[in-house]
This record gives C-alpha cells, sequence and structure tokens, in this order.
C-alpha cells in the first residue's frame, strides 16, 4: 500500500486529498500519478517518506508520497 | 536625465544632480553604488557617515508588473556590510514620475526634533514634525495620508527606528494605505537615527519617467504582464495563497523552523498553513481579503488583509515569513496570534524576521513558554515601554542571544535567519553565509519545487546559491519583485528588451545578469573593507552539530 497526499491545487485537479494504492513491490513514478490523475506538468516537488525527493523516483510499497504543485520561496 | 535628490539632515540643505555614471542603474544597483562611491567602510552606521539611499528601480513608475519595487540601502547596524532590503509601495513610482532617481540621506539633524521630507514637483522641504516623535507606523501613516492624500507615497518609522534600535524596518505605504516593509538589515535605525521620521511623495502633474522607446516598451511590457498573470503560480498559489501556500512544502521537507530553531517541523502545521489562511479569510470575511496588491500595478498580488472572528482586521499582509517567524518558531498553534503579534511588530517599525529570531532565542533560554501568545506579547510591551529587556530585544538576535548567554543564535552575519533551517535546505545556508546580505530570505532563497539538488546533500550548493544570488539580485538591481521570476527566467531575453526598451541599455540574455554580478562584486568589496571576514561567513556552531529532526540534519 502506498499513501499519496496531495497538496494545494493538486487537490482541484485530482478531486481527493488523498490516495491509498495497492502494490506488490513498485511502481514508476508516472504510473503512480496516471493512477491518481495527476498531469507531471503541474508537479512541483515530491517528498517520500519524509524526505525531498527527485521527480521520476521509483515508489515502493509502504511508502508515504506528499506531492505538491510548483512553488518558490521569498 | 533623473535626478539624485541629496538631503543633508545635519544642514538641513536639499540639493538635486545628475549623475551620468548612474544613468544605467537602478534598485540595489544603484542604492549599492552610492554606499559603496561615498560611505566610509569602517563608519559607525547609526553615525553622521553612513548615509541611507531610496533608488528606484529601472522599470518604476512603468506599466509592467510588479516593476516599481523601492530599494533602501546603507552600512547595516546588523551585518556591519552593505545592506539593500527592497519593498513594495506606491514611493518608488511616486519618486520616478517625479524625475527622481534615488533620495541620498546624509549627515544627522543636530536637534532632538524629528523631520519630515516633503517631496513635490520641483519642490522639497524639510519639516520638523515632533508631534509624531515615538508614533507607530500606522497612526503615523495614516495622519500623513490623511494631511497629504489618498495618493501620496509615504514612507516612515516607527518607535523602534527613532530609538536605534537595530532591528527596525522601513514602512512604505501601498495603494490601499496598508504598509509594506524594507524590514531586513535594520535600515530603520539608520533613518530613525539621522532623525528622519518619514517622507511624503507627491506626484501630482507629473510624469517624468523616460523611455529609450516607450511604444515598444509598452507593448512588451503587457506581454509580460499577461504571461505572469496567467502563471499557475500567480492565478492558483498567490491569488488564493498569498505567499504562504509553501508552509506545508518547507514543513514536510524538515526545514520549518520551529520552537526556536529546535526542530524543522511544526506539530501544528495544519493550523497555521496557507491552505488554513485561505479558509479563514473566506469564512470569516468582513475586512478580510486575498490578492491585494502592494503596488500600483502587479500581477502577482500576494498581499492578504487577516481578519479577525467579527471580521475586523488584524493586520496587512500575513505572509509565510511572518507565519514563520512569529509562528512556528515561537510554537505558536494558530494564525490570530500570529497576526496580532505581526500587527504590533509593524507599528513598532521592526522586522518581522529579526524580531521574530529574536523572541525564538529568548523563549529557548527560558523567558516564557513556547507556544505562548501571552509570553510573547509580554516580551514585545516591553519593547514597546522602552526598557532595557525591551532595547535588548529590538536590536535582533545576535544582540539578544548574547544578553542571555545563549549558544544557538541563528544569525547569518549578524542577521536573523528566515523561514528555512540551513540544515534541512543547505543551499540557504550557503546564501546566509556567503551573501553579502546575511541571513535574508531575498538574497539567494533556494527553495523551488522544481530545484535539481537534493537540500538535504552537500553537492552543488554551492553552485545553486551563487546562481539565485545572482539571478534574484538582478531582479532586486531592475526593481522587479523576485515573484515575477517565473516568466522572467524562463525567457531572459524578454528580460533583456523589456530593460532595454524602457533604459537605453544593451542587455542580452546572457548580459543581464551582469547587473547582479558587478553590484555584489562591490558589495563584497566594501564588506571587506569594513571588517567583514571570512570568518563571518561561517553559520552559528549549532547548525554543524545538532541534528535538526525529523531529518536529522546538520550542515
Amino acid at each position: 500500500m502506498v499513501t499519496v497526499k496531495l497538496n494545494l491545487t493538486l487537490i482541484n485537479q485530482s478531486g481527493d486529498e488523498e490516495f491509498r494504492i495497492d502494490i506488490e513491490n513498485s511502481m514508476s513514478f508516472e504510473q503512480m500519478i496516471d493512477i491518481i490523475g495527476i498531469e507531471k506538468e503541474s508537479l512541483g516537488m515530491v517528498i517520500k517518506n519524509g524526505r525531498w525527493t527527485p521527480i521520476d523516483c521509483t515508489v515502493e510499497a509502504n511508502d508515504k508520497i506528499e506531492l505538491f504543485p510548483h512553488l518558490e520561496g521569498g | 536625465m533623473q535626478k539624485i535628490l541629496r538631503v543633508d539632515m545635519t544642514t538641513g540643505n536639499i540639493v538635486t544632480e545628475e549623475r551620468k555614471e548612474y544613468q544605467f542603474l537602478g534598485g540595489r544597483a544603484l542604492s549599492s553604488r552610492i554606499i559603496y562611491d561615498e560611505v566610509e567602510p569602517t563608519s559607525e552606521p547609526l553615525g553622521k557617515k553612513n548615509k541611507l539611499v531610496f533608488a528606484t528601480g529601472l522599470l518604476s513608475g512603468t506599466i509592467a508588473s510588479s516593476a516599481s519595487r523601492l530599494s533602501i540601502g546603507g552600512k547595516s547596524p546588523l551585518t556591519n556590510g552593505i545592506k539593500e532590503a527592497n519593498s513594495g509601495g506606491t514611493a518608488g513610482a511616486r519618486l520616478s514620475k517625479l524625475g527622481i532617481q534615488a533620495i541620498v540621506l546624509e549627515g544627522k539633524a543636530k536637534s532632538e526634533d524629528c523631520y519630515l521630507l516633503i517631496v513635490k514637483k520641483g519642490e522639497f522641504s524639510l519639516e520638523k514634525i515632533n508631534s509624531l516623535k515615538y508614533e507607530g507606523t500606522y497612526r503615523t501613516s495614516a495622519l500623513l495620508r490623511k494631511d497629504y492624500g489618498n495618493k501620496a507615497g509615504i514612507i516612515c518609522v516607527g518607535p523602534a527606528g527613532e530609538r536605534g534600535l537595530r532591528g527596525a524596518a522601513i514602512a512604505v505605504m501601498d495603494p490601499h494605505g496598508e504598509l509594506k516593509f524594507a524590514a531586513r538589515g535594520g535600515l530603520g535605525a539608520i533613518m530613525g537615527s539621522k532623525g528622519l521620521k518619514a517622507i511624503v511623495i507627491d506626484d501630482t502633474e507629473s510624469e517624468l519617467v523616460e523611455y529609450k522607446d516607450k511604444d515598444k516598451f509598452n507593448e512588451i511590457a503587457k506581454e509580460f504582464n499577461k504571461k505572469l498573470a496567467n502563471d499557475p503560480k500567480t492565478k492558483d498559489i498567490y491569488h488564493n495563497f498569498g505567499t504562504t501556500g509553501i508552509v506545508k512544502a518547507v514543513n514536510s521537507m524538515g526545514a520549518l523552523p520551529t520552537n526556536g530553531f529546535r526542530y524543522g517541523s511544526s506539530e501544528h502545521v495544519e493550523n497555521i498553513c496557507g491552505e488554513k489562511l485561505n479558509e479563514t479569510i473566506l469564512s470569516r470575511g468582513g475586512e478580510g481579503k486575498l490578492a491585494v496588491s502592494c503596488m500600483d500595478v502587479c500581477a502577482i498580488r500576494c498581499s492578504t488583509v487577516y481578519p479577525d472572528e467579527m471580521g475586523n482586521k488584524i493586520v496587512s499582509t500575513l505572509q509565510y515569513e511572518n507565519i514563520e517567524l512569529l509562528g512556528s518558531n515561537l510554537g505558536m498553534d494558530n494564525l490570530d496570534s500570529v497576526a496580532r503579534l505581526n500587527y504590533e511588530i509593524n507599528d513598532l517599525g521592526l522586522d518581522t524576521i529579526e524580531t521574530g529570531c529574536a523572541l525564538g532565542v529568548a523563549l529557548d533560554m527560558g523567558y516564557g513558554k513556547f507556544g505562548s501568545e501571552e509570553d510573547c506579547m509580554a516580551l514585545v510591551n516591553e519593547i514597546k515601554r522602552d526598557t532595557i529587556i525591551g532595547r535588548m530585544l529590538g536590536n535582533g538576535a545576535k544582540i539578544t542571544g548574547q544578553v542571555l548567554g545563549s549558544e544557538r543564535i541563528p544569525v547569518g552575519k549578524g542577521q536573523g535567519f528566515p523561514g528555512y533551517d540551513p540544515r534541512a535546505l543547505k543551499g540557504n545556508g550557503v546564501t546566509y553565509g556567503m551573501s553579502t546580505m546575511g541571513g535574508d530570505h531575498t538574497a539567494g532563497n533556494c527553495f523551488g519545487s522544481r530545484n535539481a539538488v537534493d537540500p538535504l546533500g552537500t553537492e552543488n550548493q554551492g553552485e545553486l546559491s551563487r546562481k539565485l544570488q545572482i539571478q534574484i539580485g538582478t531582479l532586486d538591481c531592475i526593481g522587479l519583485c523576485m515573484f515575477a521570476r517565473g516568466p522572467l527566467f524562463a525567457e531572459p531575453n524578454v528580460l533583456a528588451d523589456i530593460v532595454n526598451y524602457k533604459a537605453g541599455t544593451k542587455f542580452d540574455s546572457e548580459t543581464i545578469w551582469s547587473i547582479a554580478e558587478e553590484t555584489i562584486k562591490i558589495e563584497r568589496e566594501f564588506n571587506v573593507r569594513s571588517g567583514v571576514s571570512p570568518a563571518d561567513d561561517k553559520l552559528p556552531e549549532f547548525l554543524y552539530d545538532e541534528k535538526l529532526e525529523p531529518t536529522n540534519a546538520v550542515f
């Protein structure tokens, strides 16, 4: 089971804030966002298990993923 | 040619001059250049030899969005080096419409009187205004607005600046009568030390903005405005959450300073995040507002008006840095407390970041409880009552930490850290240490959602910080808001063209960055001559060995 939490405008895009996806071993990041209905271009930041992770990471069972849209600091 | 307005506070003389060598300089490039050329690097920041420069940007007063920021520079009483802080508000555009490129404030009033500088078309005067001595920024600016009209550009300091507190900011009024702040570096203490309480700028019947090619400029500026307005960050993030949309992201990265930089994430994040701010403003209604502009022309509109439960305004604007330094850093679990602290600190004319850091140090040393608005407000009231403790706090995090015997003082070159713990966002640590501006969120902020550099890693942080110091510095030198960077960094040729059609320069997509490169070089040279050494580039020791939960990162 992978838990995916969406933030800010990504919630509007997919229609839900949190997803639980059953997987046996691993899946690609693109497969995961296909399932939850998020366009890759709208993604800005991925936090996997509490750490920043490059987009295009591999997702494994029991991972906790947080997705954010494009953001900038200041 | 635009003029430099020179105001000698010692003699009261005001003169204008044209300086050809400054013709193509604006914003931070101009303020830093004047300080570099005219201020002895070893001079006392609050003494008569320091100067304070109010510089307009290269695009100021035009139709270009978010391009009329006012750059204020001097030798900082916090970093002891050169410092620039810029602000929204209407003063920058008003000065440009009067044909004034910069105001240079020199000398120091001989008496204890405080003064108002009035700048009108062809008329400049200094008047005593002792009735406003030690008045808060809100009442000061409201009274001046009443006397000089809603369209006047107004700049002022609060009691903190007049008392020479090194955490003092300079307030600049926006088109709605709200205050924005050139907050960092203690520049308000320089203005106050010279005896200048406020500046009023009336640009009635004046339209002296000069263009190399106005038609082409307007054409490209309209195109840029459209792209900026349609950028998802503008319409989806800033219009709904202001700058606070990043709170949860920084928290999830483990970089959200919490309880005096003890932790990198807050258990109360859901109550102080951008989503909560949006929900609260919309549900309370009344005077609450989202998507408020801070300049005459701005598509970004990242300001907010935060209301209480009755819908009455508490403060405008509640920004990320305020929520961070006065919120999670002080252990707060609600936005109302943050807003009330924010209002009081604004009214004193203090930098919320510096003061938030100082309060965090005081709580960390046991002078109050994290999460207690009452304890924090009691400390703020010490500043208001001008007690010794208040003076300590108002002088910023470094002095507060030294007086209280803290080993954990979150400063870079003597200036309080902004809302990103450098252990979990190491690129910002490089910026806090290495940039000419010290611990500053606008000098090369490495928080960016599509950055390819692991914020916890040690690789490529220097390159990332260097690149961003130059890129953001370029916007500072043009007078553009850093939140306009999306479309401009994507198309640097547009950035170059927009400057060329306005100012008559000959930049291209490669050379446009040289404005900041040259500026940073002279700032660094000034700092070296002022006594800022490589040892000052080092961050506080606790960051190197105290693990930051939840990532357990060290710098």
